[in-house]
């Protein structure tokens, strides 16, 4: 048999680090062992303890309303930017991209702590649109990134043709742009989505008495680990990777061709 | 290749009546990128049904003078009129002129019935209404049995036939087309040109075609303008601008021709006396208005106006530098003292096939030259 090569071993060693620790979370949530100090057989108690625990309910509901609107809000402000940018002046196109990047590569903490301060200067609630505004900050410039890519991609022949055959500013952009930016716009919308879903630090900053289900996850830890929590985590898992695979399946068969015939169009135009 | 078609646009269409405003006016109009001036100061009316072609050399403003009629650029100077209204400040989607582009732009992400009902659906147009004018258009460009395909599953030519339905559908009253065969291999050219000017006797819309092909320019067009440097160098028919060109410029760009530098010495267009430069023989030939006696002069002479081996007429002395046998005519290179090298061209299936290096005589007629300014 064939001596596994070095970069083998480093990649099975990269791939352990990062999986097992899922494994043993998900492992644990069947655990029957109380105090997870060693296996204590199989059980399914975890999981119905946690899915009829009204905090676990109430903070997974949170949290999907704050996503959902996120990602809304999102690609509201990413694709009139990424449209915009196409058309803007070298300088209009350095601010924005300025911007776009700073709300990346700015600490989060950094962002969510000024944003915490400032909604308390101005007396503001802190709740559900304060987390969705924190949120919003970072995965909007995802989004914007993902967009313009995909914009680059396109020239404005289409919509000239579109504009010729009688289409207005709002119809070009309802019948032509939007169609074909619709990949860029799934996979942004899904990637907002889970960073959203999964964020702990601006949560954590601006959710105030609205508990979102990573900020009541990292509370349930400060004390012990449980095997409730240890079912919720294993939960969120299979729903993300269930959610990805779906949109995975869907897109690879559709979108992915659907990218590459509209890039030939637009290079074939150029 | 295209069914004859009953078509609601035939119908409608009554002959041209005289007092009618000009399809296309374009009075004074530059564009200018920056400092660069694409199109200038540009006059030009074009006749409601005529097949009119605006040929040039990438670059010389021909496309940009597309757009502008178009509505996709706004000329920085002058006004555009169509049927006699003025649309300078209107923008493209409330114009009445459609236009073929140039790789066509279909919408990739529709299937060819929705992009020829594009514009319908635009105007509001439905349901079965829709579905049949969208029908009779595919059968007017053959494509009756691909409505449902999808673009990327269509030949370049098919494609070229979608763009075409796309603005036809719409009756406009110009047609703009942009190098629409430029993408296509030689013989689907020639089909579509006999395909595009068949519809266009058809429908009677005004064709304005943007091409930089002179050949097929002259084959559909009963205008043809030359464009250069942004300006609009003559306009005439198919004929004038070759056997009558204004410049040498024209004369260049509209087929081979050679130029022979000549002085005027007196006469008139209708017969210049000339001396040639190369040898200082005169000779007389026709040529465009305007030259006074003592000014620079070029001769033109078309390939086809030259006889290798002929002693009738006025004859140069040269050497044959190639001989290329084209099948429908076969082409010499001579070279002539003075005058560089001249290219001559025969049609005859028995043209003579002498070897390059032999000393040949070159023939011509005053009258088959045609005298233009240096």
């Amino acid at each position: 048999m064939k001596r596994p090569s070095g970069l083998a071993i480093i990649t099975l060693l990269v791939l352990v680090f990062l999986f097992a620790p899922i494994i043993v979370v998900v492992l644990n949530a069947f655990n029957g062992n109380r105090t997870l100090d060693s296996w204590g057989g199989a059980t399914g108690h975890w999981f119905s303890q946690a899915f009829h625990d009204p905090a676990v309910r109430s903070a997974l509901w949170v949290s999907v309303r704050a996503a959902l609107a996120c990602t809304a809000i999102s690609l509201a402000i990413a694709i009139p930017a990424a449209l915009w940018a196409r058309r803007a002046g070298p300088r209009a196109r350095a601010v924005l991209d300025g911007t776009t990047y700073m709300r990346i590569v700015l600490p989060e903490v950094v962002a969510a702590a000024g944003l915490f301060l400032l909604f308390r200067r101005i007396n503001f609630a802190l709740g559900m649109p304060t987390i969705i505004a924190g949120h919003v900050v970072f995965t909007s410039a995802y989004a914007t990134i993902i967009l313009q890519a995909r914009v680059a991609t396109l020239t404005t022949t289409l919509e000239e043709a579109a504009a010729d055959l009688g289409a207005g500013p709002w119809r070009r952009f309802r019948r032509v742009t939007l169609p074909l930016l619709r990949p860029a716009v799934i996979v942004a919308a899904l990637l907002v989505f889970t960073f959203s879903m999964d964020d702990v630090v601006t949560s954590a900053f601006l959710s105030g008495d609205t508990v979102t289900l990573p900020v009541l996850i990292f509370g349930l830890m400060r004390f012990h680990v449980t095997p409730e929590v240890n079912a919720i985590a294993a939960g969120v898992t299979v729903l993300t990777l269930v959610t990805f695979s779906l949109s995975a399946a869907l897109l690879g068969v559709r979108t992915g061709t659907s990218m590459v015939t509209g890039a030939r169009a637009s290079a074939a135009a150029t | 290749m295209i069914p004859t078609a009953p078509h609601s646009m035939l119908e409608a269409n009554d002959p041209p009546a005289t007092d009618v405003p000009p399809a296309v006016r374009l009075d004074e109009v530059s564009c200018a990128f920056g400092t660069t001036l694409a199109v200038d100061n540009l006059n030009l009316d074009l006749a409601t049904g005529e097949f009119f072609s605006l040929i040039g050399a990438s670059g010389c403003g021909k496309s940009t003078t597309l757009r502008m009629i178009a509505g996709l650029q706004r000329p920085t100077q002058g006004r555009i009129i169509i049927a006699g209204r003025d649309v300078t400040d209107l923008s493209a989607e409330k114009r009445e002129v459609n236009t073929v582009f140039q790789h066509y732009a279909l919408f990739p992400h529709l299937n060819v019935f929705e992009n020829v009902a594009f514009g319908l659906r635009e105007r509001r147009v439905r349901g079965r209404d829709l579905d049949r004018r969208v029908g009779e258009m595919l059968e007017v460009v053959g494509l009756s049995d691909r409505g449902h395909a999808r673009i990327r599953e269509l030949s370049g030519g098919q494609q070229q036939r979608v763009a075409l339905g796309r603005s036809l559908i719409l009756e406009p009253s110009v047609l703009l087309l942009d190098e629409p065969l430029g993408a296509l291999d030689l013989k689907l050219r020639r089909q579509m040109q006999l395909v595009l000017k068949q519809v266009q006797s058809r429908v009677g819309i005004t064709f304005l075609y943007v091409t930089h092909d002179q050949e097929e320019a002259f084959a559909m067009s009963d205008r043809v303008g030359v464009m250069g440097g942004g300006v609009l160098a003559q306009v005439g028919t198919p004929q004038d601008i070759y056997r009558r060109p204004d410049s040498a410029f024209v004369a260049d760009f509209v087929g081979a021709s050679n130029r022979l530098a000549a002085t005027v010495t007196g006469g008139g267009p209708g017969a210049y006396g000339l001396t040639l430069a190369a040898d200082g023989r005169r000779l007389s030939a026709p040529g465009t208005p305007g030259l006074a006696a003592g000014a620079a002069a070029s001769l033109i002479l078309r390939p086809e106006a030259l006889r290798l081996g002929d002693r009738v007429g006025d004859v140069l002395a040269g050497a044959l530098v190639d001989v290329s046998f084209l099948g429908s005519q076969t082409v010499y290179t001579v070279a002539v003292e003075g005058c560089g090298q001249l290219t001559v061209a025969d049609s005859r299936p028995d043209a003579p096939m002498p070897s390059a290096g032999d000393q040949v005589d070159v023939a011509f007629d005053g009258k088959d030259a045609w005298v233009v300014a240096e």
